[in-house]
This record gives C-alpha cells, sequence and structure tokens, in this order.
C-alpha cells in the first residue's frame, strides 16, 4: 500500500512535468530540478543530470526516457512505469481536445488566416533550430556529405528516412573508429 | 488489422529515431503523407500546436494522428507505442548504458547519426518553407519563384532574425505570429 502510494505520487510527479515542458526535451531539466531535487529530496541534482543526458542516447522521446530512468532508479520497473505514463499523459490529454476543436473549426476562414502566419514561424523556428545542430553535428567534409546526401535521398523520396537514419550510424562506425577510439 | 500497421509505424518511429522532437518530426511527416493521414499543411500545423502545447513535441504529434486515425484509443495507444521500445532499452541497458555510450564504435555511430539526422531536418525545413511562404497549395521545388507570398516571406524574415536575437520561447513567435496574421494577411 505504501509502495502504491509511493508510485502514485511519482506519477504525480511526473505529469506535471509533463504540464510545465513546453515545447520539449531541453525545457524540463529545470523542471525536475524543481520537483525531485529541491521540493521532495527524492533525488540529486547529480543523478538527475546523469540520467538526462543518458536518455539522449537512447532511441525515441527524450523527455519519457529520462523520466523513466528516474522512475526506475527510484524504485525499478513499477517506478519506470509510472514515470513514463506520468509523462505523457497531460499531451494526450491536453492534444485530444485540441484535435478534437481543430477538427470542428481548423476549416474556418479566420483560424486558417491565423494558422498562415504560423506556419510562417514555425519555418522561422524550424530554421533556427537547424543551424544550430548544425554547427554542433557537422564538423568535417565526411559529415557534411552525409548530411547532404541524408537530405537528398529523403527529400526526393529516395529512401525511407528510418533506413537513413540506420545506414548513417553504420556509415559513423566505419568512418570515425579509429577517430573517436584514439 | 489497420490498427496494427498504424501502431507498428509508430513502434519503428520509436525504436530507430535518434535526437528527440526535431528529429522525429521529418520522419512522422513522411509516413503521416505517405499514408495520407495529414495534408502537408495540415502536417505544419501540428508542428506548432505541438511545440506551444505541453508535454514533449513527439508525443504530442503521436496523440493527435492516432486521434485522427482512430479516436481515443488511438491518441492513447500511439504515444503509448511511441516510447515503449527505448523504455525497453532504458530497463535493460540502464545500468551498462554509460559503459556503453563510452564505447568507440557506439561514439563513432553518434557521429554518424547525427549528421543524417541534420540532413533529415533539413528536409522539414524546406517542406515548411515550401507550405508556408507561397500562395494556395504551395510551392514547387523546381520552380522557386512561382506563386510565392512576398508578405510571408518579409515576415519569416523579420522572425527568423528576432528568434536568433532573443531566443525566447517558441510559444511566444507562434503567438505572436498568430495575431499578426489575423491582423495583416
Amino acid at each position: 500500500m505504501d509502495f502504491l502510494k509511493k508510485l502514485l505520487k511519482l506519477y504525480m510527479i511526473f505529469f506535471k512535468v509533463g504540464i510545465l515542458t513546453i515545447g520539449g526535451g531541453y525545457a524540463m531539466l529545470p523542471i525536475l530540478e524543481r520537483e525531485l531535487a529541491e521540493d521532495k529530496n527524492l533525488l540529486d541534482m547529480e543523478s538527475i543530470l546523469e540520467s538526462y543526458s543518458l536518455s539522449q542516447t537512447l532511441p525515441g522521446v527524450v523527455a519519457s526516457n529520462a523520466s523513466t530512468m528516474i522512475g526506475y532508479k527510484l524504485y525499478g520497473i513499477p517506478g519506470a512505469v509510472a514515470a513514463a505514463l506520468g509523462v505523457i499523459t497531460p499531451s494526450i490529454i491536453i492534444i485530444t481536445f485540441i484535435a478534437i476543436a481543430y477538427k470542428r473549426i481548423g476549416h474556418l476562414e479566420v483560424v486558417q488566416k491565423i494558422f498562415r502566419g504560423i506556419r510562417v514561424v514555425v519555418l522561422a523556428l524550424l530554421l533556427d533550430s537547424f543551424t544550430r545542430l548544425f554547427k554542433m553535428a557537422v564538423f568535417d567534409k565526411k559529415t557534411f556529405a552525409v548530411m547532404v546526401l541524408a537530405f537528398g535521398v529523403v527529400f526526393f523520396d529516395l529512401v525511407s528516412p528510418l533506413l537513413v537514419i540506420v545506414i548513417g550510424a553504420f556509415f559513423g562506425i566505419y568512418a570515425y573508429r579509429e577517430r573517436v577510439g584514439s | 488489422m489497420k490498427l496494427i500497421f498504424f501502431l507498428f509505424e509508430f513502434l519503428k518511429i520509436g525504436l530507430f529515431t535518434y535526437g528527440g522532437g526535431l528529429a522525429m518530426i521529418p520522419i512522422l511527416r513522411d509516413i503521416s503523407i505517405e499514408n495520407a493521414w495529414l495534408t502537408d499543411s495540415h502536417f505544419t500545423d501540428l508542428i506548432a500546436i505541438s511545440q506551444s502545447t505541453p508535454g514533449p513535441i513527439a508525443i504530442n504529434m503521436a496523440t493527435y494522428i492516432g486521434y485522427r486515425e482512430f479516436g481515443v484509443l488511438g491518441a492513447l495507444l500511439a504515444s503509448i507505442v511511441i516510447i515503449a521500445p527505448a523504455f525497453i532499452l532504458a530497463i535493460l541497458l540502464g545500468k551498462f548504458l554509460s559503459k556503453f555510450n563510452r564505447h568507440p564504435a557506439v561514439q563513432a555511430a553518434f557521429v554518424g547519426l547525427k549528421a543524417t539526422v541534420i540532413g533529415l531536418v533539413g528536409t522539414s525545413v524546406l517542406q515548411v518553407a515550401l507550405v508556408s511562404l507561397y500562395h494556395g497549395d504551395g510551392g514547387v521545388i523546381y520552380r522557386p519563384l512561382e506563386g510565392i507570398d512576398l508578405k510571408a516571406l518579409l515576415m519569416f524574415g523579420v522572425f527568423y532574425l528576432l528568434i536568433r536575437k532573443y531566443q525566447k520561447h517558441p510559444l511566444f513567435y507562434i503567438a505572436m505570429g498568430g495575431v499578426i496574421s489575423l491582423v495583416f494577411f
């Protein structure tokens, strides 16, 4: 019973983290710190940071990976389930309502007008993310070539993006194994 | 049967996408367009919605597409399925993960992965540009000047500079864009 209470509390903590993380992974770190380290004293900041950085190396959604790892660290597999479900619950509720609303009013001229401008902003935001990621990941001729090739084959629908990702990883192993290892 | 196929797509995304929400955008777009779940402009709206509402972007997108295709059950299952592969990996690898990550082959794979993901994000940038900077049904890559919307182009330039300069939360710019568009477009 006590354990169930703890799990429920963990679920609620991550539910809150899910609500407060607007726009993705990086926004969640300060919230995790406040909710787990400062207020509840469940984990120290160092373990939170470690889980967070490790979770970025797993596939999938960074926010739920970090939650899974922290939950697992605290209460094992039940903890991992509670934390992961907690962090995705707000999205499921909120987005379902938005999807219902969009279905009803999305075709209205005024909504379309608002979204026309929003789409332009989305483009500017994406380009900004792209340039920042570019500086981090493209640092020589080979990485530049990989980027251009991945872009070309996916944009012109020659290869599925998932396959391209797998090929990119193998190319990395082939081309950089010696360099990173030494 | 259709639901199983649908969920299998999300399972694949959850297993093979590396780099979080931003990397998921081109992949989700690819499968959404291919399966005729969403149109290009609707997908761009979804990016905006996902960036400006609570929760991780990828979960928001999975929930939305899941709801469109299979209602509340679809929303719930798509979101759970997309996190499931990494959930299992996190528990299996948990203790070894930091060691695993330091392995030279894994490090080298990440170098290739990151460069690939940038290329994929680049395709999203171009596709969103074709939707947002053109009149009507969008632009065509082979004829870049045809049907271009100069007002949108100007707005894009201004917003890009503002974003680079101030780095405020995306929600702020999205809300501003909506208001400007309502008044001036």
